[in-house]
């Protein structure tokens, strides 16, 4: 009766959604099933009886079915509206990267008069104008959404993998853009100030050191977990 | 049996955890077990088994292998945790002390 019980558990499983941890319910379905069966007939069961009485024995198995994962192999809508979200935050957190380098600029045309020292006063206003962006960038790395399963398969196992190293990679090009900027800003704010522009693009050389150890940190990070 | 089956359903997951305290088993196993201790007064559906199977997995109160068998399909089987261990621990308390607190209030 091996291929009647399998019959019945195909139609059971027909609304499941298709995914392996499905096929191994069924396949342990199957086999216990099999035995319980193999046990009755031995006891004397005739085969009709015996059959019922296992396919009575299973019950109802759609309850099960929700643990076994959505089928859907769409993209969840509601991630994909927190995704344009940070986009947005994302551009308009350059965005305000690039003014506040602008202003930086236009008082740093102002000769510094006896006041007021022009240059100083905008960069410091610049900084304080980064302030904003630079919260925007964490905010951002940090709410990123985790890839929800559709369905638990090895695909999706690779998704959820990518989404990961994507969120951590997001993190590093967030601080790696922070760090250039800000690498930018002293570089015009040293070199305004001081006058000494033959010595201040060494801060680049520094920058480039600042970015390896930020990639290392990352990888032990990565190795870590 | 109606108020019997459910409170009896309730404690599905207790009930298997026990069986796994003694050694490692599979679904009908199990099921077989149960039957033979009660005199065939009680089964659990498969359904009723694998869902208790799926919630004492998640909250990591038992581990599941696949079985090499000689002969026949390949088999379930599932092993108690330590977790398992303490929880059972908790629930059987937790019975014991159900029980005690009914009977006093149906004297």
């Amino acid at each position: 009766m091996n291929e009647k019980l399998r019959n019945h558990l195909d139609l059971l499983f027909e609304n499941a959604p298709k995914t392996r941890k499905a096929f191994e319910l069924k396949e342990e379905l199957l086999a216990n099933s099999d035995e319980r069966y193999n046990d009755l007939i031995r006891s004397g069961i005739t085969p009709e009886d015996a059959y019922k009485n296992v396919v009575n024995s299973i019950g109802d198995v759609s309850e099960l079915f929700k643990g076994l994962a959505e089928v859907e192999v769409g993209e969840d809508k509601e991630t994909n509206e927190i995704i344009k979200k940070l986009a947005l935050i994302k551009s308009a957190a350059v965005g305000l990267y690039i003014f506040s380098f602008v202003i930086l600029i236009l008082f740093s045309l102002l000769r510094p008069s006896y006041h007021a020292n022009f240059p100083v006063i905008g960069f410091m206003i610049m900084i304080l104008i980064d302030i904003i962006p630079t919260c925007m960038l964490v905010y951002v790395s940090n709410v990123y959404p985790k890839y929800n399963r559709q369905a638990d398969t090895v695909v999706e196992d690779f998704k959820e993998w990518k989404s990961e190293t994507k969120k951590s990679k997001a993190l590093k090009n967030s601080i790696t853009s922070v760090l250039w900027t800000l690498t930018v800003l002293l570089y015009f704010a040293i070199s305004f100030a001081t006058w000494s522009w033959q010595v201040s693009w060494i801060i680049f050389l520094v920058a480039i050191c600042a970015q390896t150890v930020i990639g290392l940190v990352f990888r032990l990070k990565e190795i870590k977990e | 049996m109606s108020i019997t089956s459910d409170v009896i359903r309730g404690h599905t997951e207790t009930i298997i955890l026990a069986r796994l305290i003694e050694k490692d088993s599979y679904g009908y196993q199990i099921n077989k077990d149960i039957m033979e201790k009660t005199d065939n007064m009680y089964e659990l559906k498969e359904a009723t088994l694998y869902s208790a199977f799926r919630r004492l997995e998640q909250s990591q109160l038992i581990a599941t292998y696949w079985g090499n068998e000689e002969v026949g399909a390949r088999r379930r089987y599932y092993a108690i945790t330590d977790r398992g261990r303490e929880a059972y621990k908790e629930y059987k308390h937790d019975w014991e002390n159900a029980k005690a607190i009914i009977d006093k209030l149906l004297k």
